[in-house]
């Protein structure tokens, strides 16, 4: 028998708690990303169609934030650092938070 | 004002004056070179924008996805300035550049030329609603704009 404790540091514990409660990628508006130039990264990274892009864009634009995509940690690290690439401005964060 | 244009068969051409050659040759190598030498400038805020943080209210978590992740952001933000330089191709008889762009030199202008507005926004102090602010520098705000155009003929020569 393994004492859990004594193999698992205090934030694989919270990794291992967190299983399978999501989180979100957030695109934040910034007013310097064209409307279009953003719509394209949805489309061209996400590989949602035209209509869905625009809407996310939108809410991006009027809301001042929109999440994008949902998922494990892992997998928003990922999102997080394409958007970057792209020069969207984006951050991951648990999905209740 | 030209700017990009879509090409048969996909991608998309521009043809720049010397001196829009000479502005986009100083931006993109001055780009370059402030991502390359970024340990030289701790704070500057178009860094902080370039590479902004992956955790808004976890300094902690931030800081370790900076650790594994920034060098690599870093690498292709530099590669993609200079790629974009490279394309830069001048005919110097007819004091013009033609840039001919294949998709994948698409993605790497359109990702350069946010790189050098969020540059250039930093640098203008552009407030949160976009608005520039009062008696900042004609030339560098005539840029950003300029810049803008380009962004946007070059999203539309490739869109749908």
């Amino acid at each position: 028998v393994v004492d859990v404790s004594q193999t698992l540091h205090d934030t694989e514990i919270e990794d291992l708690i967190s299983l399978g409660q999501p989180w979100v990628t957030l695109v934040w508006n910034d007013p310097v990303n064209l409307m279009s130039y953003v719509s394209w990264v949805f489309r061209s990274y996400f590989g949602v169609p035209a209509a869905e892009a625009d809407r996310l864009m939108l809410r991006v634009h009027h809301d001042g934030r929109a999440v994008v995509a949902t998922g494990t940690r892992e997998e928003m690290e990922r999102h997080v650092e394409a958007m970057h690439d792209f020069g969207l401005w984006a951050t991951l964060q648990k999905a209740d938070a | 004002v030209s700017g990009f244009g879509p090409l048969p068969g996909g991608g998309a051409k521009a043809t720049f004056s010397a001196q829009e050659t000479g502005i986009l040759t100083d931006l993109l190598g001055q780009l370059a070179d402030l991502v390359e030498n970024r340990a030289a400038a701790p704070g500057d805020s178009a860094l902080t924008r370039l590479l902004p943080d992956a955790y808004r209210d976890n300094a902690e978590d931030a800081a370790e996805f900076r650790r594994f992740t920034e060098d690599d952001l870093a690498a292709k933000k530099v590669r993609n300035a200079r790629a974009a330089l490279h394309s830069l191709t001048v005919d110097v008889r007819r004091k013009k550049t033609t840039v001919t762009l294949d998709n994948a030199g698409v993605h790497v202008w359109l990702r350069s030329l946010t790189d050098l507005r969020l540059t250039l926004a930093a640098r203008l102090d552009l407030s949160a609603d976009g608005t520039v602010p009062d008696g900042s520098d004609p030339v560098v705000r005539a840029v950003y704009e300029w810049l803008g155009y380009q962004q946007e003929t070059l999203v539309a020569a490739i869109d749908r």
